[in-house]
């Protein structure tokens, strides 16, 4: 409750827009989260949480008020701002008496020669007046954006192996280190069989392990950095959307439309690139609790057996349906198919919203009776 | 009996008066020491402090600069004016009375409000299209080595090197020339010369540098500032500002603020800006006016791990551009250096020295003021009166701009605004916590009150749900003047003379001044304030990892969930992966959030409800961890 209500709260203060109904609320609710910070926090401490970073969280919304978002007065990025001075205060003397004087002037022909660059690059000084031109950083981006859709990585490649009597993975392409790479025989044996009904039109079927979308890159590979990394995406399937789990990539775009392939819920396959997917179901489409940044859900298995799962179920997505990326962890300690749904970041601050626009909460009896001053000082008291 | 005869002799010679050993000047003509000489003619004339080094109030202040102490005919100024900036190039670039227009008073030069647009006029004539100046080959090599140089943090002496060997290796010189003798070679002084008058950098309106007794340890400090107007030009006429950084409402400069704000955004959106736009910006259309928001940053850094040299810079930037374009390095220009006054006890060792009148001691007598190192002990309230000294100092160039307002020709989306007045203001000041409690002059630790905004007591600053009456710059100036100490102490209030920052506009949404302006925010006090707090709170209740099995197992656990987290195809999440566990280690306030999120995941996890809330407890009221609900639940 406190920490989602943190993160919450901190993503709310990020936004780079806020309704000033809502923060002329805030100062009524954030109280309340001071009462939780200081009832569950219970710091010991020092001098517990009288401390003026906490008592600063009564003047925030007025802050806010007063100057717009939080992001206007953040000192967070402009602590980046030390660094040329940093790095200025490295080629100076160190001489005590010079040293702020020295540090200017590396700073000042900086500048000097970051003028000259642009000089260089048609915007000389003297030109303030006509306008400087700058390439247009919009093309760029639409550049980026209208990257198309692309697999790509390691490949894999499926066989039959005689010495085993069991199909088997091999690497097709390069990789930097040569550790073991295991991957599950179930999913060895979705491709093969695969492979197998598209034989007519492909010889070898590969495996690709990233997909590049939008300016994400999605990974599915049994092994890279060190172990396997396998993505979670959230897919669209028509009459829901979940988050279901990468395992590979296919280039199945050489079918022909009408064709009789029937494989991993997809009957016929389109011609298309697909996606191999390990699915959550109805149960992952459900949306998260109130207030809440995690939920849980399980992946579809065909059996678990003394609670390991022996048996995965695997599908075919067309990486069109990939709607957005998810972040999902195991639930370690729960069931061997539980994993933890987080909410997108972009999210945690609508919830902070919707609590904001909530009734407000009544003030604790512990906090009523909060004064202990004896009338003598000259302060205005005014209990809200 | 003869060395007594001997004794009276010299005595005799010496002169009756003579009870020290003289000294005369030595007068220099290398042009060296030209530098040197002017270097000290910079450093005096600062009129922002009175006799005893203190502030002068801001209408004190504005009184003498309208009677005429901006003609005083600053001794200093007049006496550089020879030869002292010298180029072994073309153009005129000689150092006489009018650099660009601008009169050689080096501080004051720009305040009348039009200065900064006939400076740039004067820069366009002399050295604008007309001539068609382009840089030439040697100073475009000498350009792109330097700056290499400066990207990859290599020692400064590494450009001769370099262009010996690219010299030598072309055969432009042989092995055993000097440099200089190639007409290819450019030395990095010379080009920064030429870059100097190409971009108007006038040498005496950059790294000013002012010596200054200062009142409260009354040691003296070498304070190096920038001239605001230079800077405000310097802002203004940045060839990498584009027209989208700029922060207008319907893209148009002259466009009030709407009536009616639902939505808070930038700026330009707060009650600070509303508010003073309605007092300052006059309703008549046809005068150009903008009102300009001055953003100020103080903060200090550390320079390097092994070195004891902290650099405390005041820099600003303009409200007139988006928080987005803020964010760029290029947009903050420096005013100043606020110099360490900690070091006090070495001005107090100088005096001993030199009090004590031992021969060696006679030569420093001339360089020490006479008030320097008088005064022997150092505490808060001296340094706090000494910080405010020094930034008076930085501002004071800054003060006549920002009562007079400033006229500007200028250019927003292919539109040259001819004669645009800005009116410049001070919403807030940008700091931590110890720099914001020095500028609203508060106690830095301990005292009755913490807070600078009011006057909750101590005692009552953990109590969210009460309100105190807000302190305001005139009240607490009516105690000061008051001498009032008790009432100060009462209120954690330092009680020195006139506060440097109420020499600032601060917004006149509300008459808090500095108190008001200085807003708490989120890196330090949430992230390394409420974040930080909330996991040693964590931690203590489970129990430090090396003494406590759940705060062992929970760290574990949050380290796994760092790695889990870190390995996902949303790259929106904060770092989560921490080398040393969660529980400690020096962590940068941006991971803080990242820390919270481990956290709730570990103990949204079966595991560690498993682990928090032991199977045989879970009934019980006595939980070994009672919070969990209420933690991550």
């Amino acid at each position: 409750m406190l920490l989602n209500k943190l993160l919450q709260w901190e993503a709310w203060l990020k936004s780079k827009e806020m309704l000033r109904s809502d923060v002329l609320r805030s100062k009524q609710k954030l109280r309340y989260l001071m009462y939780l910070i200081k009832s569950i926090g219970n710091r010991q401490e020092g001098n517990g949480w009288k401390l003026i970073k906490f008592h600063g969280i009564v003047h925030m919304a007025d802050d806010i008020l007063k100057f717009g978002v939080p992001g206007n007065f953040d000192t967070g990025p402009m602590e980046a701002e030390h660094k040329p001075t940093k790095r200025a205060a490295k080629v100076t003397q160190k001489n005590e008496e010079t040293f702020d004087e020295q540090t200017s002037q590396r700073l000042l022909e900086t500048h000097l020669l970051e003028l000259a660059s642009e000089e260089m690059q048609g915007r000389p000084l003297w030109n303030y007046r006509r306008g400087y031109s700058h390439v247009s950083s919009n093309a760029l981006d639409i550049d980026i954006v209208s990257d198309p859709p692309v697999i790509a990585g390691a490949q894999y490649i499926v066989e039959y192996s005689d010495r085993t009597s069991k199909y088997v993975m091999s690497l097709a392409s390069s990789v930097k280190n040569n550790a073991s790479i295991f991957v599950e025989q179930e999913f060895i044996n979705f491709v093969a069989h695969l492979q197998n009904k598209v034989e007519a039109w492909c010889q070898s079927l590969v495996v690709k392990t990233s997909h590049h979308r939008n300016g994400y890159i999605f990974c599915a590979s049994p092994s890279y950095r060190g172990c396997s990394w396998k993505d979670w995406v959230v897919i669209d399937w028509g009459d829901y959307k979940c988050p279901c789990r990468l395992w590979g990539f296919v280039d199945l775009s050489f079918l022909p439309v009408n064709n009789s392939v029937n494989h991993g819920g997809y009957s016929p396959i389109l011609p298309a690139v697909y996606a191999i997917v390990e699915h959550t179901g109805v149960e992952g489409s459900r949306l998260h609790r109130h207030y809440e940044l995690f939920k849980r859900i399980h992946t579809e298995v065909r059996r678990i057996r003394q609670n390991h799962v022996v048996g995965l179920k695997l599908y075919l997505a067309d990486v069109e349906a990939i709607v957005d990326p998810a972040v999902v962890v195991p639930d370690i300690g729960g069931a061997p198919n539980s994993y933890l749904h987080l909410r997108p970041r972009g999210e945690w601050d609508d919830e902070f919203v919707k609590w904001l626009r909530s009734t407000y909460e009544t003030v604790p009896s512990s906090e009523r009776e909060g004064s202990d001053l004896d009338g003598k000082e000259d302060l205005t008291i005014s209990c809200i | 009996m003869m060395e007594g005869q001997l004794h009276s002799r010299l005595h005799e010679a010496e002169g009756p008066s003579n009870d020290f050993l003289e000294f005369s000047a030595v007068s220099r003509h290398h042009s060296r020491y030209n530098n040197v000489v002017k270097g000290l003619g910079q450093r005096k004339g600062s009129h922002i402090l009175g006799e005893n080094g203190v502030p002068l109030s801001l209408d004190e202040y504005m009184e003498g600069y309208h009677n005429g102490f901006r003609n005083d005919g600053d001794d200093a100024a007049a006496a550089d004016d020879e030869g002292d900036f010298e180029a072994n190039f073309d153009w005129d670039v000689s150092d006489d009375d009018d650099w660009n227009g601008v009169e050689d008073d080096y501080i004051h030069s720009f305040a009348v409000i039009e200065d900064i647009n006939s400076n740039y006029d004067a820069f366009l004539d002399q050295f604008g299209t007309s001539i068609g100046w382009r840089l030439e080959p040697n100073q475009k090599v000498a350009i792109d080595l330097l700056s290499i140089i400066r990207k990859t943090n290599a020692p400064l002496c590494l450009y001769e090197d370099i262009m010996r060997w690219y010299l030598m290796h072309t055969g432009k010189i042989y092995p055993q020339q000097k440099l200089g003798e190639s007409p290819d070679y450019l030395s990095r002084t010379n080009l920064y010369k030429q870059l100097n008058f190409c971009y108007n950098i006038h040498p005496k309106k950059y790294n000013i540098r002012k010596d200054v007794v200062l009142p409260g340890s009354s040691s003296q400090v070498s304070i190096v500032m920038n001239d605001a107007a230079s800077m405000f030009q310097s802002l203004l006429t940045d060839p990498r500002i584009k027209d989208e950084d700029y922060l207008f409402f319907d893209d148009d400069p002259f466009a009030s603020p709407p009536s009616n704000i639902t939505h808070l955004g930038d700026i330009n959106t707060g009650q600070a800006y509303i508010e003073t736009y309605k007092r300052l910006i006059s309703k008549n259309p046809l005068k150009k006016q903008v009102l300009l928001p001055i953003l100020f940053y103080i903060d200090g850094s550390a320079t390097g791990q092994f070195v004891d040299l902290k650099i405390t810079a005041v820099k600003f930037t303009f409200g007139i551009f988006r928080r987005e374009a803020r964010d760029k390095h290029y947009l903050w220009r420096t005013l100043g250096y606020v110099p360490d006054v900690s070091k006090s006890f070495k001005s107090r060792g100088k005096r001993i020295f030199v009090d004590s009148n031992h021969m060696d001691a006679e030569s420093r007598r001339n360089s020490t003021d006479s008030k320097e190192g008088r005064k022997k002990v150092s505490s808060g309230l001296k340094n706090m009166q000494d910080f405010h000294s020094i930034l008076a100092v930085i501002f004071e160039s800054m003060i006549p701009l920002q009562m007079n307002g400033f006229v500007w020709n200028f250019h927003y989306k292919g539109i040259l605004y001819e004669g645009v007045e800005f009116i410049p203001f001070v919403p807030y000041i940008c700091c931590d916590t110890e720099e914001a409690n020095r500028l609203c002059g508060s106690y830095i630790s301990g005292g009755k009150q913490l807070c600078r905004y009011c006057c909750c007591p101590r005692t009552q600053s953990d109590s969210p749900y009460l309100s105190y009456k807000p302190k305001t710059f005139k009240w607490i100036n009516g105690l000061i003047a008051d001498e009032n100490l008790t009432e100060l102490k009462q209120i954690s209030q330092h009680c020195f003379q006139n506060n440097a920052t109420h020499l600032l506009r601060f917004g006149l949404h509300d008459e808090l001044g500095v108190h008001g302006g200085t807003p708490m925010e989120m890196l330090h006090a949430i992230l390394l304030g409420i974040f930080m707090y909330i996991r040693d709170c964590f931690f203590e209740q489970t129990g430090s990892s090396e003494y406590s099995n759940v705060g062992s197992h929970m760290n574990s656990l949050c380290a796994q969930y760092g790695l889990l987290l870190s390995r996902q195809s949303d790259r929106d999440l904060p770092k989560t992966k921490f080398s040393k566990g969660i529980q400690r280690g020096k962590l940068q306030g941006k991971e803080f959030s990242g820390i919270m999120l481990v956290l709730l995941t570990a103990m949204y996890s079966s595991e560690g409800k498993k682990f928090l809330v032991p199977s045989h407890l879970k009934k019980s009221k006595e939980d070994k961890f009672p919070n969990l609900e209420r933690y991550g639940n």
